[in-house]
Order: C-alpha cells, then structure tokens, then sequence
C-alpha cells in the first residue's frame, strides 16, 4: 500500500514536471492555444457589453459635463470677441493718434490739445460736432480745430468739459481761403448738403481742378496755411462779377473721431477796424 | 398727480439725448436725421393714461437745446406743438394707437423741420433751397423716424404700463 501510493506520487510529480517543461519549452503552445481561445472569446464578448452598458450608464453625466464645457468655451469665445473688438478699435485709435503727433511734429509752431468727438449736432440743417474738451482744459471760444488732414472748423461755445465745434461745412461757416495754384483769395462757405464751396474767385483768376485750397489767414479768423481740400469743378460765367467753385474736402467730416485745437490761436475782432456805412 | 412720471423724464429723456448726439446724429440717410426725442415724447402722450406729456416736452425741448447749435426755444416749440397734435390725434385714433403714433411723428417730424428751416433761413438772411430741403433732409428723416416710431412705441408703452398700471375692478 505505502509503495503504491508513493509510486502514484512519483509519476504525478514526474509528469508536472515534464509538462512544465514541454511548456517552457514552446511544444504545447497549440494546445494552450486551442484551449484558451474559447475562454478568450468569451471574456472580449462579456467585457464589450460591460462597456456598453458602462456607457449608456455613464451617458447623462457625460452629456451634462460636455455641455457644460461647451458653454464655457462659448462665453469665453464670446468675451475673447469682445476683446478683440476693443483692442482694434484701440489699434484703430492708436493710429489716428500717431497721424495727429506726426501732424503736430510737422506744425510745431502751432500747440495743440487733442479732443474726441462725443457727438454730433442733432439738426439736419447745422453741422456742429461735440468734443470732450472744454474751457478747463484751456479751449477758448473761436479757437482752429484741425486733423492731420486738413482743417476742421472753430470753437463756437464750450462749458468746462466739452465744446461744440462749427464744421466748414456748415452753411453759416464762411473761411478766408488762398488758391495755390491759381495764387487768388477766395471765400469758402458751406451748404446745407454738407458741401462746401468757393465764392468770390476774382474772374480774372486761372482757376482749375485739382487746385489746392488753404487758409489764407485774412480776416483773423484762422491761422494761414492750413489744408482745406482741392478744387473739383469751376463755374465761371462772364455775365457774373466772380467765378465759384466746388471743392472737395481733405477730411472725411463723417468719420471724425479725434481732432486738435489750436490753442495757441486767438482770432483777431476786426469789426471795430471796419467804417461803418457812411462813415 | 403721481410725482414719478414727472421725476422719470429727466433720465429718460437725458439718456435720449445722449443717445441721439452720440449715436443716432451719426447714421444719416441723405441729410436726414431720426429724432429720438420726438419718438419719444409721442410715444409717451399717446398712451391713455398719460398725464405728463406737456412736462415730458418740455424737458425734451430743454434737452435738445443743450445738445444741438439751434437757437433755444426751436426745439422747444417743436416739441410742444408735436405733443399738442399727438393729443389731438389720440382723441380720434384712441383705438389703432400705432396709426395714431405714425401719424404724429410725421406731423411732428414736419413740423420741426419747418420750425428749423424758417429760424435758419432767418439766421443765414436767405431763404434755404427747398427743393434741397424736402429731397435731401425732410424726406429722409421722415423715413427714419417712421422706422423708428414702432419700436420706440413699443418701449414706451412698457415704461408707461409700469409707471401707470392697469386697474382691477372686482365685479360681485
């Protein structure tokens, strides 16, 4: 009995042994092979309908978190738009600005305080603009407004912190202005249009288009020499005692965003040097 | 007589003010121009309860004339003309109130430019073209402000309805 039993002892120890050595050795991969692919099949079948159901558990939450990312990045887009708005209109600003001190660097004889256009005159019948400069910033009644293009019209009142500024192209708005080209004085006035033109041309004057046309300082009203726009079209009639002319304005009167008050301009009361009639 | 309606014309009407120089004098169509004041001023009298409408243009005339060049009282005398019609129009349009509305933006509309034109025409000592005057301002700012005249209506009936709420009558 005690021989038998450590006989079946010795055999089952020698044949764990040789099979662990056959599978050491690779002999009994096929076999290992086909008996685990069932098992393998079974378990890849289960856990892809453990991830399914996984899924469809886990879904709302998912969805909900998803959403809620969605929404956060679309007021972020939303805040990085109105970002970008206000830094290109800083940009836009800049720009302006730059052309103003290139301006005010060229007219160094002239100082200058910079305003921003607030506003518009509500009446379709004046033109007028509204700037954020007034009496406690040293703006005076009667003062030149200018762009780096060309000029822009006078002070007509003011408060403490802002002024209103009567355009060129207002029709009560009258410039004493100085042909270059054709070397004449002439009246510039503005329209109810918003157009301005040229009266009083001498007839005697060679006038033509693409003259330029510049403050002649007469008057005393304006200082000499400032840009106000080009000649388009001459009417000249021999039946008239002076010429007139359309003129095309150097600054864009609708986009005006900033602008620079002469300050260092006072306009010249020539009334009392002027006879009354009949004296 | 409620002091609110009073009291909640100064900001409102500032705040037109405001937004008809800085953004509304800016969008032309022609030489034409909408005037928020007006639209609102209308808008306000035309609402059956409204007892204040002779204050509301009142401070609108004033709030205009810090804003425009105009001389005073154009404005002034516009408006109050303008409101004066309105409560003519709202006796006998009481129920199409919108009709009511357009009608008297129109008239008012009118009206100021005719006040306008007259005061800068004596100004300027000539006669402004008119032919200019009614293609190129009149009728485009009519345009605008007939544009304009729904939406503002419908804002200032709100404003209205909240500042003089409809009663309830129990029946028993």
């Amino acid at each position: 009995m005690k021989s038998n039993h450590s006989l079946q002892t010795s055999v089952i120890i020698i044949l764990a042994v040789g099979l662990i050595a056959l599978a050491l050795s690779g002999f009994l991969n096929p076999l290992i092979k086909i008996t685990l692919s069932p098992f393998i099949g079974a378990q890849t079948w289960i856990s892809e309908r453990y991830r399914v159901v996984q899924t469809y558990l886990n879904a709302p939450a998912d969805v909900a978190l998803m959403r809620q990312r969605i929404s956060e990045l679309e007021s972020e887009n939303a805040r990085l738009q109105v970002q970008i708005v206000e830094l290109q209109n800083q940009v836009s600003e800049a720009q302006v600005l730059a052309s103003l001190v290139a301006f005010a660097r060229a007219h160094s004889e002239n100082q200058y305080i910079a305003g921003q256009v607030i506003g518009y005159d509500p009446s379709p019948f004046i033109h007028y603009i509204i700037i954020n400069r007034g009496s406690d910033d040293g703006l005076r009644r009667g003062m030149p407004v200018v762009t780096a293009q060309g000029l822009v019209g006078q002070i007509s009142a003011l408060t403490s912190a802002a002024a209103r500024v009567q355009l060129i192209t207002d029709a009560k708005s009258a410039v004493n202005v100085h042909l270059q080209q054709a070397d004449t004085d002439a009246v510039l006035r503005g329209q109810i249009t918003a157009d301005i033109g040229l009266e009083k041309i001498p007839q005697s004057a060679n006038v033509r288009a693409g003259d330029l046309i510049l403050t002649s300082g007469l008057g005393g009203n304006f200082p000499p020499n400032l840009v106000i726009g080009q000649v388009t079209t001459v009417r000249k009639l021999d039946y008239e005692l002076f010429q007139t002319a359309e003129v095309q304005p150097a600054v864009d009167f609708n986009q005006l965003e900033i602008v620079l008050v002469i300050v260092n301009f006072r306009p010249v009361d020539i009334l009392p040097l002027i006879p009354a009639p009949g004296q | 007589m409620r002091p609110i309606p009073f009291l909640l014309a100064i900001p409102v009407l500032g705040f037109c003010a405001v937004i008809q120089s800085s953004v509304i004098s800016r969008m032309p169509l022609f030489n034409g121009k909408a005037d928020l004041l007006l639209l609102v001023v209308i808008a306000w009298t035309l609402y059956p309860k409204v007892d204040s409408a002779w204050f509301w243009a009142g401070v609108a005339g004033f709030a205009g004339m810090l804003i425009s060049a105009l001389p005073p009282g154009v404005y002034l005398a516009g408006y109050l003309i303008a409101v004066g019609l309105a409560l003519f129009l709202k006796r006998y349009l009481w129920k199409v109130p919108l009709l009511a509305m357009i009608t008297a933006v129109i008239l008012g509309c009118v009206v100021i430019h005719v006040i306008s034109y007259i005061v800068v025409s004596l100004q300027q000592g000539q006669l402004l073209p008119v032919n200019i005057v009614i293609n190129l301002v009149l009728i485009p700012g009519l345009l605008l402000n007939v544009l304009l005249a729904t939406p503002v209506y419908a804002l200032l009936r709100d404003l209205a309805g909240w500042i003089y709420p409809e009663e309830i009558i129990d029946d028993f």
